[in-house]
């Protein structure tokens, strides 16, 4: 399913023929089926005459593409700083778990909501304050796991060998580590797709012309009683994705993880 | 016997220092990055009106004695005057949390009874029909945008039935789409819990002597397995209640409903600082006090977490 998604958003411009900015305003508000000025429009028209299906797809392209560039950076921190409060124990883990803390106290959309305002909106501001608000999940899971493989007899041996720290964390903790950050990764990724389009309905997203899921339900919120349709199709997209992306991840577990039930 | 009042005053040092932590970084977070004065003086201001600016709003000494100001300016309870509209910001925060709070509270008992018989029923009869479909449901649940599920229930209720308000407040119907659109974002994983508590709660040899003894079943499964299976429950229940008031920011945009959300988001959209501010002090504030309320209940009703 995630990847129909993804695959859609890749070829959407190929499939479907329309430019998702391109307003034919006679053709405005047509329900899902019907034939307009400028063609056959499968999921119908909104209030300018733009195609739906053109839109979700874009939408989808640049919903997808934000998120999987938060899930890079939220993932550099994280493990980055994850491992360095694991590695060392002292001070430096007590800073870092600490502000894993203090940022949790807040729910993620509120502190999302929070540093896209200082920021601003648009592509890469978006990408930037997802990121930022999902780092702790890898930085908690990272933390723990370099805690447990650190106790290893293996780690020891490197050690006696004469490894320095960083080969260490190279070469044995984190070649360990990569299926549970992948299950992580994936069950955080639905969960960016849902940040994502609630920033965007709120208006901290991206903006237009960018098509972004969340945007187009809040612009179609407007036409619930003349187009129903407009915030509907939209939704059923976003829950398709974070529903293939949570099976993903339930998958992974099971496959990468024999102790999990 | 295990020092309850070093436990608690612990958890509460605890708490207070990620309240601090989270304080210090929302300050350098604003002073780093906004630019409060630029906006404030509109288009075109003349290098006197900026200092003006600064001055009245304390922005022309360094940042470290500004950070000092501000410490001292939270522990009276100042949080500064609104930008927007000139009364103090912890004020409008105060006026608006009422409402918020009363939302997610509704929204989290609607989950509790919701999910809770559900859970119980897919624990007594694993793989069941009902079992089944509750895990699909879960599923479901956990992959839908909230937001867009309340704008679904508009649609249907208030647009098609005809039989809810689509939005606004004042009587007790402007709470039942909000509540239930927001209980739904809790029910799946209160469910699962419930399920898999009481599924390890159940296999217990004090229920198997339970049964023994002759008790009837719904016996078993309540008193016996239920009680004991509550503590995970109340604990994930009262994590919970932070996620729910930041789900009710967002639903209160859909719903034009007039709690803090509303006021943080207009805040937000005219970067109102002192507003903003306030809003994530009290809202961080409240969600650790909650958390540190939860410790201290199950501290005392459970021996068991004490000793760990």
């Amino acid at each position: 399913m995630a990847s129909f998604v993804a695959l859609s958003a890749i070829f959407g411009p190929i499939i479907v023929d329309f430019d998702p900015n391109e307003q034919v305003l006679t053709d405005r508000l047509l329900p899902p089926g019907t034939e307009g000025e400028a063609g056959y429009h499968l999921l119908g028209t909104d209030n300018l005459g733009r195609d739906v299906l053109a839109r979700v797809l874009a939408g989808a392209r640049a919903s997808l593409g934000v998120v999987l560039a938060a899930l890079i950076l939220g993932a550099a921190i994280g493990v980055t700083l994850g491992a360095i409060a694991g590695f060392y124990s002292g001070w430096r883990d007590n800073l870092i778990m600490r502000v894993v803390d203090a940022q949790l106290a807040l729910p993620t959309i509120i502190a999302a909501l929070f540093i896209a305002a200082v920021l601003g909106t648009g592509y890469w501001n978006t990408a930037l304050t997802l990121g930022v608000t999902s780092w702790p999940a890898y930085a908690r899971l990272m933390r723990a796991e370099v805690l447990r493989i650190r106790e290893e007899d293996y780690i020891d041996a490197s050690i006696g060998l004469g490894a320095p720290d960083r080969n260490l964390i190279r070469r044995h903790v984190f070649p360990n580590l990569v299926s549970s950050l992948c299950v992580v990764a994936s069950l955080e990724l639905g969960r960016t797709v849902l940040t994502e389009s609630s920033l965007s309905y709120l208006g901290f997203g991206m903006q237009p012309p960018d098509a972004s899921w969340g945007s187009m339900i809040r612009d179609g919120q407007a036409y619930i009683f003349e187009a129903p349709w407009l915030a509907t199709v939209p939704g059923v997209y976003i829950m398709l994705t974070v529903l293939g992306m949570n099976l993903l991840g339930d998958w992974l577990r099971d496959v990468l993880d024999p102790h999990h039930e | 016997m295990h020092d309850l009042g070093g436990v608690l005053t612990r958890r509460a040092f605890y708490g207070l220092l990620t309240l601090f932590l989270l304080i210090t970084l929302v300050f350098f977070v604003t002073r780093f990055v906004g630019d409060p004065v630029a906006m404030l003086a509109g288009s075109d201001p003349t290098e006197e009106m900026l200092q003006q600016i600064r001055e009245r709003l304390g922005l022309d000494v360094p940042v470290w004695q500004q950070y000092v100001t501000f410490l001292g300016d939270i522990v009276r309870g100042d949080l500064g005057d609104s930008y927007s509209q000139g009364v103090p910001a912890v004020e409008l925060v105060a006026e608006r949390l009422p409402a918020t709070l009363l939302l997610a509270v509704l929204a989290l008992l609607l989950a509790i009874v919701i999910s809770i018989p559900i859970g119980v029923i897919a624990a007594i009869r694993p793989g069941s029909l009902i079992d089944s479909v509750a895990r699909v449901l879960a599923v479901l649940g956990q992959s839908v945008p909230v937001f867009w599920l309340a704008i679904l229930m508009i649609i249907f209720f208030a647009v098609n039935l005809r039989i809810l308000p689509a939005g606004g407040t004042g009587t007790w119907q402007h709470l039942v789409l909000p509540a239930v659109a927001l209980s739904i974002s809790s029910v799946p994983l209160t469910m699962r819990l419930t399920r898999s508590a009481l599924l390890e709660v159940l296999n217990k040899d004090y229920i198997r002597t339970a049964r023994a003894k002759g008790l009837r079943e719904w016996e078993v499964v309540i008193k016996h397995g239920l009680r004991n299976a509550l503590i995970p429950i109340v604990t994930v229940l009262t994590l919970r209640l932070g996620d729910l008031i930041g789900g009710a920011i967002v639903l209160e945009q859909v719903f034009a409903y007039p709690g803090l959300g509303r006021l943080a988001v207009q805040a937000l959209h005219v970067r109102d600082f002192p507003v903003i501010q306030a809003f994530i002090i009290v809202t961080a504030a409240a969600i650790i006090l909650i958390n540190l309320i939860a410790d201290v209940i199950y501290t005392v009703v459970d021996p068991r977490v004490r000793v760990n």
